[in-house]
C-alpha cells in the first residue's frame, strides 16, 4: 500500500513538473515586445514595451534604411523611449525585445 | 392587483447609468478619440435624464507596471449636447479626447465625477462616479490601480479585454475599503450608441424574457468581490449602489454609487 502510495506521488511529481515548465513557457510568450513610434515636434519618439507590463529600459532599439543599412541604435530610456532625428527616405525601427523576439515598424506606419 | 404588477414592472426601469462611452476601449494605437457622457437607463435606452456640468473628468495613463502614472485634466473637452434615448431627450456632454492626450502605448482610466442628478420621483440625489478603462497597443499599466475615489469599483480582469462568455470580477470599495455585500446592478447597453447622430438606436439588441433580467441585481461577497458571466458582445455597466461616504446633498438624501464600464467581445 505504502509502496503504491509513493508511486501515485511520484506520478503526480511528474505532473507537476510538467505543468510548471508549461506555465513557464506561457509566461515567456505573454512577454511579447510592443513598439510604438510617431512623429513629436520634429523628431520620431518611439515607445516600448512588453504586454506584460515589463518595462523596456535598457533594452535595445535599431533604425534601419530600406537597404538594410544600420543607420542608428540606443536602448530605451527609463521610460521606455527612445527619440531621434528621422533619416531622409525609407527606413524601419526594430525593437530588440530579448530571446529572439522583435518588433519592427515601418515609416510608413510613421505619424 | 393592476397598478400593483405595473408598478413591478417599472422597478427595472429605476436603474440608472451613468455613460462614459466610447466605441472600442482597446485600441492598436493612440487616435482622438470621441466619447459620450449620457445619463441614463442604457437596457432600455432610456429614460435619459439630463446631466449637470461635470465636477471633474480627467484621465490617469500609465505604459507599463512601473511607470509613473500620468494625470490629465479633461473639462476643457466637455460640449453640452441633447442626447436622444428612447422616448426622451435629455442634456448630456460629449469629449473628443484628443491625440497628444492617447497617443502614448498603456492604459487610460477615465473618471468623470458627475454633479449630483435630483430624482424627483423619490426626492433625492445620485451621484455615480464613474470610470472608463482604456488601452493603447497592448502594453498594460494602471487599469487595476485604486484612484481614490469616494464610491469605486477596482477591476480584477481588465475592463477593455474580455472575451464574450468569459468572467469578469472586481471589488467594491468606499473611501478605499471593500463594501462587504454591495448592492450591484448590472445592464447591457441593448441600444447602440451613435456618438455623430447623439443617440440611441430605437431597435434593442436583446429582449428580457422577465423584468429582473433588463437590470440584475446581485450581491458582492463578504469581501466586496463580485464576478459576472459576459454572455454577450458589446458594454456591460456594473454599477455599486450607495457605497460613497457622503448621504446628503442639499438638505436631500444622496446616493453615491460607482460605475464601471466593461467590453466583451465575440471569439472568432
Amino acid at each position: 500500500m505504502t509502496k503504491k502510495l509513493n508511486s501515485i506521488w511520484r506520478d503526480n511529481g511528474r505532473v507537476w513538473c510538467a505543468v510548471s515548465l508549461c506555465v513557464m513557457a506561457a509566461d515567456a510568450w505573454a512577454h511579447a515586445p510592443l513598439l510604438d513610434c510617431y512623429v513629436e515636434a520634429d523628431q520620431i519618439k518611439c515607445e516600448a514595451g512588453f504586454s506584460d507590463g515589463t518595462g523596456a529600459e535598457g533594452k535595445k532599439i535599431m533604425v534601419l534604411d530600406a537597404a538594410n543599412k544600420l543607420l542608428l541604435q540606443g536602448v530605451l530610456d527609463k521610460s521606455g523611449s527612445f527619440l531621434f532625428k528621422a533619416p531622409s527616405g525609407e527606413y524601419r525601427v526594430i525593437f530588440e525585445g530579448g530571446e529572439g523576439h522583435s518588433v519592427t515598424m515601418y515609416s510608413a506606419q510613421i505619424s | 392587483m393592476v397598478v400593483v404588477s405595473l408598478h413591478i414592472m417599472a422597478v427595472p426601469a429605476l436603474a440608472h447609468f451613468q455613460m462614459l462611452y466610447v466605441e472600442e476601449s482597446a485600441l492598436e494605437r493612440g487616435a482622438s478619440v470621441p466619447m459620450g457622457l449620457v445619463f441614463t437607463h442604457p437596457f432600455a435606452g432610456g429614460p435619459t435624464m439630463a446631466m449637470g456640468q461635470p465636477r471633474a473628468f480627467r484621465v490617469i495613463s500609465q505604459r507599463g507596471d512601473a511607470a509613473q502614472p500620468v494625470t490629465s485634466d479633461l473639462k476643457q473637452y466637455l460640449q453640452p449636447i441633447q442626447w436622444q434615448g428612447v422616448g426622451n431627450q435629455a442634456a448630456a456632454y460629449q469629449a473628443v479626447i484628443p491625440r497628444e492626450v492617447m497617443r502614448s502605448l498603456g492604459d487610460y482610466v477615465f473618471l468623470l465625477e458627475p454633479e449630483p442628478y435630483l430624482e424627483k420621483e423619490e426626492d433625492k440625489y445620485i451621484q455615480q462616479f464613474t470610470k472608463l478603462i482604456m488601452n493603447v497597443g497592448g502594453v498594460p499599466g494602471n487599469w487595476s490601480e485604486l484612484q481614490g475615489m469616494p464610491a469605486e469599483i477596482q477591476p480584477l480582469n481588465k475592463p477593455y479585454a474580455n472575451w464574450v462568455g468569459g468572467v469578469f470580477r472586481g471589488v467594491v470599495l468606499s473611501e478605499g475599503k471593500p463594501v462587504p455585500f454591495a448592492e450591484i446592478e448590472i445592464e447591457y447597453v441593448n441600444h447602440a450608441p451613435d456618438l455623430t447622430g447623439k443617440a440611441f438606436a430605437t431597435k434593442a439588441n436583446v429582449t428580457a424574457p422577465h423584468p429582473a433580467y433588463g437590470n440584475m441585481s446581485i450581491r458582492a461577497d463578504a469581501q466586496g468581490v463580485f464576478a459576472i458571466g459576459l454572455p454577450r458582445a458589446g458594454w456591460w455597466g456594473v454599477c455599486a449602489l450607495h457605497v460613497g461616504p457622503v448621504k446628503q446633498h442639499l438638505n436631500k438624501p444622496l446616493s453615491q454609487d460607482a460605475v464601471l464600464w466593461i467590453q466583451a467581445k465575440d471569439m472568432k
